[in-house]
This record gives structure tokens, C-alpha cells and sequence, in this order.
């Protein structure tokens, strides 16, 4: 509980960190990018593509440790137990893209340049799933989160990132 | 603004850091948002009185792995009960002249070591064995096993430890939410969670009760709550502009007449 309380004061001072810096720019505006800044709606053939891409990539170890016989929890649970969770997941991930990579990562990307952005957004990512999955699974989280943030760099897309996590979380807890 | 050298930097950084982690803690969750299946009871070999009627007996894992040139393969073994789950990397296991390793886990309902003195069990102990085939030979540990081992609710442990040459020796471990350990075993032996009340203490929560749960939904309520706000302050944005069109308001505006104006000029 202490750790959840911990997250959730650091999720709402980031925000409110990257709130009040709004307004004085740290990054020159002929340097800024206004691509990793701005939402793309709706997104392009390419941003998705680069999504599904990345959604693939990230289940790539899983499938690995299930071949050499690593136990999935899918298999474990069965289609329906699958099939009734998956809606959940689909959108807790897409919440989370929403949160994270539409509205914190272009505001700090405004007053801090993409680096700082994607990796304190990838750090508040981490941080976050401690109170679920406890602290063996930031270093995991921590990539993932900068490898996601990169996409929105590249893409200007929230769906995109989206798409990526939610492949990432359905098909490592079914199909790797 | 990020290089395309950079940023294509950045994206090997996070890749190399996503899948050395993923291959090197094969048991941590994986990504990210999956589910914690809901737990079946913990089974005891020793019931709290409360739980004695509705206990069922704990449940032992077997498994296999080859070995090629010495070396075992790579494998995992869990209990039927899912109370413990381990995973062994390539070469975890060696034993001389064998061609395969039997790895079982087997609950200890009787016989479990005894703690030491103002040290209490938590749960049940586990003794991890390794023989070789053919001929029985004892297989050592050579590298290191990653162990889940299950705590039951409501709880409370401050370390991980297996009973090995006559003594208890502390694992290293870190809590797996919601109610798992997450460990290295080093050697083989009697596997338990202790708890000395003298030190500090992990407390796994009572059923019905996850506090990463809680903070999921109160994530995806606030994400809810940024989208209706967007899509309010667009309409809000849209509202003015259309107004003018209908006012008449600047000269591309009254260019683009609305229906009425020029129903008027017609009239």
C-alpha cells in the first residue's frame, strides 16, 4: 500500500512538474520538433505498422523461454480465462499510452527535449508497476517504456503506442 | 531535438535493456499490464485451526532435464499446485556421467528442518533434489536457479532461506506481488520463508486485496477523465468558430455564406 501511495505521488508530481514548467521553455522553438510534441490523429499506415512492429519485437523473448520450456500463464489459465480478461487488458494498456506517452511525454518533451522526456516517462512506466509486480520487474518495464517512447517520438502517435502495448501484454501472457 | 543517430541509439539501449532482462529473470512478470490470476487457497502441511477444514494437501513438481557434454538444458518444474515455480538456465545442473537430471520439489510435511530459535516458519518448506541419471549420481548446482515461491495471505516473512549442510543460509529474494518470493537459489535443499521478528518484515496482503489493482483502475479513470476533457475543450475550441461563420464574421467567412445569407441575397 505504502509503495501504491509512493507511485501515485510521484505520478501527480510529475505531472504538476511538467504543468508548471509549461510555460518557460527550456528548449529553443527553432530546435523543438513539434512532431514528438503533437498527437497524429488518426494515425498513419506507418505509425501502425511501427506499432505492430514493436508489439512483435517485445514478445520475441517470451517465445524464446517458451520454447525452452518456460511455463505461460495462458497456458495455464485457457481461452476463456484469456478471452474474458482480454478487453481489460487492451484497455488498461491503452489507458496507460493516453496517460503517459499522449500527455506527459509531449509536455516535457516541450520544456525539457525528447530525451529527458521519453526516459522520465519510461521511469514513471517502471515505477509504476512496482505495487503490482514488485521492483524484479522494473528493469524489464524501464526498456519497454523507452522503446515505446520512441515510437511516439517517431510516430507523433498515442495509437501507435497503444497498439505496441497491447500486443506486448496480450500475446506475452497467451502466445509466449 | 534527437539525431536519427540518437534516437535509433536510444531505441538499441532500451532494446538491449528489455531483452536481458526478459532472458535473465525469466520468472519476473513479464510485461506489463497481464493479469495476476486469481489464486487458489495456499495449501498447508500445517493449517492455521481456521483453515484446517478447508485445507488441501500441498502438491510436489517433478521434472526432466538432458544433459549434453556435462552441461544440463534448459528447463523449468513447477508443483501442481503452482506454489512453486522454478527455472533453470543452460547448465544449471552437473553431474558426472549422467544423460539426463531428475529435479523434483517435494513439500516437507514431515521431517522440515527446524528453525532457528525466535525464528518462525512461514508456509511450508520445500526441499529441492537433483539426481543424475542413469545410476543415481547426486547432480550439483553449478549456476543459479530463479525460484517463485509462494507465501501464503495475510502473512508476514522477512527472509528467504534453504537448510543446506546443517545450517540455514539467506537467499537473495524480492517480493513478487501479490503474493509470491521471488529468489535465487544458489544451492539445493529445504527451501522456507522465516520470520524473525526482529527484522523487518514483508507482509503479503490478505485475499481480496491488491493495491496495484487499485492504482490500474485509478489510472484508467484518469486517463478516461483526459480524453472526455479533450474532446470537451475541442468541441469548446469548435464552438466559436463556427459562430462566426454563421455571424458573418471575417471575409473568407462571408465568402462561405451560410444558407440563410444567401437565401437573402436571393430574396
Amino acid at each position: 500500500m505504502a509503495a501504491g501511495v509512493a507511485f501515485a505521488g510521484c505520478l501527480v508530481a510529475a505531472a504538476w512538474w511538467g504543468r508548471a514548467t509549461a510555460d518557460r521553455p527550456r528548449v529553443p522553438p527553432a530546435q523543438r520538433k513539434p512532431h514528438s510534441q503533437q498527437t497524429q490523429w488518426p494515425p498513419s499506415a506507418g505509425a501502425l505498422a511501427l506499432g505492430l512492429g514493436l508489439g512483435v519485437l517485445l514478445l520475441l523473448p517470451g517465445a524464446w523461454l517458451a520454447l525452452h520450456g518456460y511455463p505461460t500463464e495462458g497456458a495455464r489459465a485457457g481461452v476463456l480465462t484469456f478471452t474474458a480478461w482480454a478487453p481489460a487488458i487492451t484497455f488498461v494498456a491503452s489507458s496507460e499510452e493516453v496517460l503517459l506517452r499522449g500527455v506527459l511525454q509531449p509536455r516535457l518533451a516541450r520544456t525539457h527535449g525528447d530525451l529527458t522526456a521519453i526516459l522520465a516517462v519510461a521511469a514513471v512506466f517502471a515505477l509504476m508497476h512496482i505495487p503490482l509486480y514488485g521492483a524484479v520487474a522494473l528493469p524489464l518495464d524501464l526498456g519497454t517504456g523507452i522503446l515505446i517512447g520512441v515510437v511516439r517520438l517517431r510516430t507523433g502517435s498515442v495509437a501507435s503506442c497503444a497498439l505496441a502495448h497491447a500486443i506486448a501484454d496480450l500475446g506475452e501472457w497467451w502466445v509466449a | 531535438m534527437m539525431s536519427r543517430r540518437e534516437v535509433y541509439l536510444l531505441a538499441l539501449a532500451g532494446l538491449a535493456l528489455t531483452v536481458s532482462a526478459r532472458l535473465a529473470l525469466p520468472l519476473a512478470p513479464p510485461l506489463y499490464d497481464s493479469i495476476t490470476l486469481p489464486s487458489a487457497p495456499y495449501r498447508w502441511c500445517s493449517p492455521p485451526s481456521d483453515l484446517a477444514s478447508s485445507n488441501q494437501p500441498p502438491q510436489p513438481g517433478k521434472t526432466t532435464l538432458k544433459v549434453d557434454n556435462g552441461s544440463s538444458a534448459i528447463g523449468s518444474l513447477n508443483t501442481a499446485d503452482q506454489q512453486v515455480v522454478a527455472f533453470f538456465p543452460q547448465g544449471a545442473f552437473s553431474a558426472a556421467g549422467a544423460s539426463s537430471i531428475d529435479v523434483s520439489v517435494t513439500p516437507m510435511c514431515a521431517g522440515a528442518p527446524t528453525p532457528p530459535s525466535h525464528v518462525a516458519l512461514v508456509g511450508n518448506a520445500y526441499d529441492v533434489e537433483a539426481t543424475g541419471k542413469p545410476g543415481n549420481v547426486p547432480a550439483r548446482l553449478g549456476g543459479q536457479a530463479q525460484m517463485l515461491l509462494r507465501i501464503p495471505a495475510g502473512s508476514r516473512y522477512s527472509t528467504i532461506a534453504v537448510f543446506a549442510d546443517g545450517r540455514w543460509q539467506t537467499l537473495t529474494w524480492s517480493a513478487q506481488p501479490p503474493d509470491y518470493a521471488n529468489l535465487v537459489l544458489a544451492r539445493l535443499g529445504q527451501v522456507a520463508a522465516l520470520n524473525e521478528p526482529s527484522r523487518h518484515a514483508q507482509r503479503v496482503p490478505g485475499p481480496g486485496f491488491n493495491a496495484g489493482v487499485i492504482i490500474e483502475a485509478a489510472l484508467v479513470l484518469l486517463a478516461a477523465a483526459i480524453i472526455i476533457a479533450a474532446v470537451l475543450a475541442q468541441r469548446a475550441r469548435q464552438k466559436p468558430a463556427s459562430t462566426r461563420v454563421r455571424r458573418g464574421f471575417g471575409p473568407s467567412d462571408a465568402r462561405r455564406a451560410s444558407p440563410t445569407r444567401k437565401s437573402k441575397r436571393r430574396r
